[in-house]
């Protein structure tokens, strides 16, 4: 008797849930509704995520306080104002979710432009969506060529892609007269698509560089045999590209071994920047070079140092490049409203391909319709700092390269 | 105390006649629902049924022979790779693919069956398992050919992505998968198997041949695995190992638990209620996995017979006429 | 090859697999003594982990970590015990049909559930203590000195396990019930008590594991995942039940796992002890030092 009543109360809960959850309904309002599809839970790297809607939710506040929300004057574009809304789906980093989340988006959601993808594999999938619907969809952070290389009419992307990042290093590679690369990477999309598109700059001759690539399983804890492996070839760089735990594992296990920092290495994004860094290597990191994607020395926007200022202020964390640039991406969408002087998801497309908008960043984004992999894309700097002490703050850090914006050389360790 | 029923296949319901009428009604009324639902609603349930035939055929291996695997998810991801990759080089159409992929996971499983056949339980789950994460590592590591976490660009079924004509597709798939397996326990192949899970010394003494039972069964759930996979494969576009990570096996265990072992309709309920409710919940994130699980613990230690169990005291207390059965 | 490297890739597996013996003894131990396997013993490795991290930052202060390691072992086998009273049990009062299922799906379940919970509670980030001691040298060898703590922790482990189970009276109660539950019974033992010790013991020496890699591999929600498959690999290699089988079954995975990747693709590393594994499997289903039991 017990049992039939616990279990009639579980199944209950379970039912009310699934009823009070799918009635979720948001009150009709005048607002725009903005939407993230990013991912929030497993298989999906959730903290990737978080850092996505973090930046995502600072864009709506900035539209809606800042700007005074969209229309209503700017641009010249004379319709009432209106504020944004923000309606975030969790894509889990799984095709079909993403598939799920993207409609759930559009039609439940009325969502008039959608950002926040990490994992290409989810991109992709809801790509197709995108044209179908003709709503634009922002890649935030999928890096895979496809997703810019297959022209799909309605899909745009602020990240750098891959073949920049992979130009960015060898030509930091060259600039030090270094020959032998070394590259561990990731299993995901982000790390094979780096192999590939550092193997072809090679093997177009772009680079006088000899590449040993190795591909390991995100889930192993153990690089120790790979890196071991490295260290006899005695290369000089070692590529790290893994993401999150990995990126963190690699340093901290070819200090062990003695590989680093006696070789250079180079992280492939900018985990050092964020304060947990030195709280998880300590000493072990210094000594890393890393791409980073801006530094104080750079012409930060007025968008990008309010953007800054009111994470460190709401979050109590330092602002990095996810966090920015899902922020940049509401902002772009909301100026491309204005200037479409519309929330029709059509013309804001249009609006996105013809207009000229300010990000985080200062130089200003396009999206011109050209050639290859470079439809619809901008790609945000990309510069190389090198921590030299332990403890310091990236805003210390020398920046290595490109030229142009040279603080400092490569310092090896004494 | 287990409440096991002596009448294994789905008994308790009133009749069979009454069975297949309601299982008729429910068939008409899936296929009709289309027509009132937008196509996000009908996009999650085309992935629920896709859930019903894995759920469906585990239960066929687990539930009814006894033989736990955990590598059931795998089998799918070989079938989706497999046509998709038959389809992309060879041309043929992608019907063609699916079948071409259903028996490929059904020879791989097959192959395991046979390897696996003197192991205990718990061995046999190890095996599989261990098998199910090489496979995944394989396939993950050899991006060359899989394109691995880049996602492999599958050719679609029809030329639309919506979910319309999926539907239907997958509901016929799920259909025919529940009504096989119906026919199949029926028969006497059904019967060796139950013999094989309850007592395997026992039935080998009877006269069954366990090796090739064993095998069959391994053969017969893989290859509905490998042809829901491939089916998945061709509607979603995209390929990727995501799906053969160990989560994925989790959650098809947690659906046949929670809609109940050893029965029918069991993996059905459990597939359909944990796929919408997964989806509904979507807002709540890690929060939705910790729920489910608990509710599996629940069912587990409380009542093991999961949903399709309570459904059938249900009708067992309205048949008695309302008195409970404490 | 340079043999001083080839000296490294074998230390570096030999201390791998010493602390992947621990995991597989805990394995092994509940198994022996309550004839089911714990799918979620990775999850027990990831808690000991968080356990151990927050006892540092929050409390001792990373120079005392040795004093949260006991008190992170001992969070972990409460947490174990707890819940084999409350989820477990059950199945030794016959309360459940089929064993073997029940545990599996259990277990995996509480899988489900403690990632998730991880997640919820800390966030999808990592963490990482301090490390424990200095690197050192061993001859031309690094060692980076977390390692070589966690290697010396095993071993002491390992005899601890070893002296306790068989001098103790604890320990020889827990190893009647391994041998013969009914024996154990008519003897007046309580077997239900010594159950859920006997869990809390095997999911301790998880929870050490993870409190003493904690510096190595990082606490992250996942963590458990890898040590899972280490450990399951251990005792269908060095046989269920057996504990040389376990020590010798870790110190083969190690060598393997290194040697494979320096001989042939360091990419497919752990897929060497899957092969491993299966080969095992196929000619030696009960492992290298397994009873090969017959089917009832």
């Amino acid at each position: 008797m017990k049992r039939r009543v616990a279990v009639n109360i579980a199944v209950g809960t379970l039912v009310a849930g699934l009823a009070g959850g799918g009635t979720v309904g948001w009150p009709a309002s005048v607002s725009v509704t903005l939407g993230v599809l990013t991912p929030l839970s497993p298989p999906g790297d959730a903290s990737a995520g978080q850092l996505i809607v973090r930046g995502a939710e600072l864009g709506v506040q900035y539209i809606n306080t800042v700007m005074g929300g969209v229309f209503g004057g700017k641009a010249g574009c004379a319709a009432p104002a209106a504020q944004v809304r923000l309606a975030v789906e969790d894509s889990s980093g799984v095709p079909e979710k993403a598939i799920a989340g993207f409609r759930r988006l559009v039609s439940e959601d009325q969502a008039v432009g959608v950002w926040g993808a990490f994992h290409s594999s989810a991109m992709l999938a809801a790509a197709p969506l995108a044209d179908e619907f003709q709503v634009p969809y922002i890649s935030t952070a999928a890096s895979a060529a496809d997703i810019t290389k297959k022209h799909f009419a309605a899909v745009f992307r602020t990240h750098p892609i891959d073949p920049d990042r992979a130009a960015a290093w060898l030509g930091f590679v060259q600039a030090q007269g270094w020959h032998k690369v070394a590259m561990l990477a990731e299993n995901t999309d982000y790390g094979i698509g780096l192999v590939e598109a550092t193997r072809s700059l090679i093997a177009a001759g772009k680079a006088n560089v000899t590449l040993d690539a190795v591909v390991f399983d995100r889930t192993s804890s153990d690089l120790t045999p790979q890196l071991l492996k490295f260290k006899s070839e005695k290369p000089d760089l070692v590529l790290n590209v893994g993401v999150g735990t990995p990126a963190y594992l690699i340093v901290k296990q070819a200090h062990d071994i003695g590989l680093f920092p006696e070789t250079p290495m180079l992280g492939s994004y900018d985990f050092p920047v964020r304060p947990e860094y030195w709280k998880n290597l300590g000493p072990a990191g210094n000594s890393l070079a890393f791409i980073s994607y801006y530094h104080p020395r750079m012409a930060l926007s007025p968008l990008g140092r309010w953007a800054a200022v009111e994470y460190a202020k709401r979050y109590k964390d330092v602002a990095i490049y996810a966090n920015l640039n899902s922020f940049g991406d509401a902002v772009i969408l909301a100026e491309a409203m204005n200037q479409a002087c519309s929330s029709d998801p059509k013309r804001i497309i249009a609006a996105l391909e013809r207009g000229h908008f300010d990000t985080w960043i200062g130089g200003g984004v396009t999206f011109p319709r050209a050639e290859g992999v470079y439809w619809h894309q901008w790609s945000p700097p990309m510069i190389i700092l090198q921590y030299t002490q332990v403890d310091q703050t990236y805003d210390q850090a020398p920046i290595l390269y490109p030229a142009g914006m040279k603080t400092g050389t490569y310092t090896a360790p004494r | 105390m287990g409440r096991a029923d002596p009448r294994g296949v789905g008994g308790g319901f009133p009749g069979s006649g009454v069975r297949w009428a309601i299982a008729a009604g429910g068939l008409l009324l899936a296929a009709l629902a289309p027509a009132a639902l937008t196509d996000y609603p009908v996009h999650v349930l085309t992935v629920a049924w896709y859930y019903v035939i894995l759920a469906s055929s585990w239960n066929l291996i687990a539930g009814y022979a006894g033989l736990f695997s955990l590598a059931h998810h795998v089998f799918a991801g070989i079938g989706g790779y497999a046509s998709a990759l038959m389809v992309i080089r060879t041309g043929v159409p992608v019907p063609v693919g699916i079948a071409c992929g259903g028996v490929l996971a059904g020879a791989a499983g097959y192959v395991i069956g046979a390897l696996t056949l003197r192991m205990r339980a718990l061995y046999l789950a190890l095996a599989t398992w261990a098998f199910a994460e090489s496979t995944r590592v394989f396939v993950s590591m050899e991006y060359g050919i899989t394109r691995g976490d880049l996602g492999l660009p599958v050719p679609r079924l029809f030329h639309t992505s919506s979910p319309r004509g999926y539907y239907e597709v997958f509901l016929l798939l799920a259909a025919a998968t529940v009504a096989g397996l119906a026919l199949l326990l029926r028969s006497r192949i059904g019967y060796r198997l139950r013999a094989i899970r309850d007592d395997e010394g026992a039935a080998r003494a009877a006269g069954v041949n366990t090796v090739r039972w064993k095998r069959f069964v391994f053969a017969a759930s893989s290859g509905i695995a490998g042809i829901g996979g491939a089916a998945y494969g061709h509607y979603i576009g995209l390929l990727s190992p995501v799906g053969m990570r160990f989560d994925e096996m989790a959650l098809i265990i947690i659906m046949v638990i929670l809609g109940g072992q050893r029965t029918l309709a069991g993996p059905v309920i459990g597939a359909l209620l944990v796929e919408t409710v997964s989806e509904a919940l979507r807002a709540y994130g890690q929060i939705r996995m910790v729920l489910f699980a608990l509710v599996v613990l629940g069912v587990m230690r409380l009542y093991p017979p999961g949903l399709a169990g309570l459904a059938r005291e249900a009708a067992r207390a309205r048949r008695r006429g309302g008195s409970p059965s404490a | 090859m340079d043999t001083t490297l080839i000296a490294q890739y074998v230390l570096a597996g030999l201390v791998i697999g010493v602390i992947y013996c621990v995991m597989a003894v805990g394995i092994t131990f509940i198994y022996s003594v309550m004839k089911m396997i714990n799918w979620a013993m990775g999850e027990f490795y990831m808690i000991g982990g968080y356990l151990q991290y927050l006892l540092i930052t929050l409390w001792l202060g990373p120079s005392r970590w040795y004093l949260a390691l006991p008190l992170a072992v001992l969070g972990a086998g409460l947490l174990g015990m707890l819940i084999q009273r409350v989820l477990l049990r059950p199945m030794f009062v016959g309360q459940v049909e089929r064993l073997d299922e029940y545990a599996t799906i259990v277990t995996i379940s509480l899988t489900v559930l403690f990632r998730n919970l991880a997640i919820v509670l800390f966030g999808p980030y990592q963490f990482s203590p301090r490390d424990y001691a200095p690197a050192v040298m061993l001859g031309p060898l690094p060692l980076n000195g977390s390692r070589l703590v966690a290697l010396l922790g095993a071993i002491v482990l390992l005899g601890v396990f070893a002296v306790g189970t068989r001098w103790t009276w604890f320990g020889r109660a827990l190893r009647a019930a391994a041998q013969n539950r009914l024996g154990a019974l008519s003897a007046g033992i309580n077997l239900p008590w010594v159950d859920t010790l006997a869990f809390g013991i095997g999911v301790g020496l998880a929870g050490a594991a993870g409190a003493l890699l904690a510096p190595v591999f990082l606490v992250f929600p996942e963590s458990g995942a890898l040590s899972t498959v280490k450990g399951f690999e251990i005792i269908v290699i060095g046989g269920l039940g057996s504990l040389p089988g376990s020590i010798v079954g870790g110190l083969l995975l190690g060598l393997v796992e290194s040697l494979g990747s320096v001989f042939f693709s360091p990419s497919f590393r752990d897929v060497y002890g899957f092969g491993l594994l299966l080969l095992i499997l196929a000619l030696r289903p009960a492992g290298l030092w397994g009873e090969q039991t017959r089917e009832a």
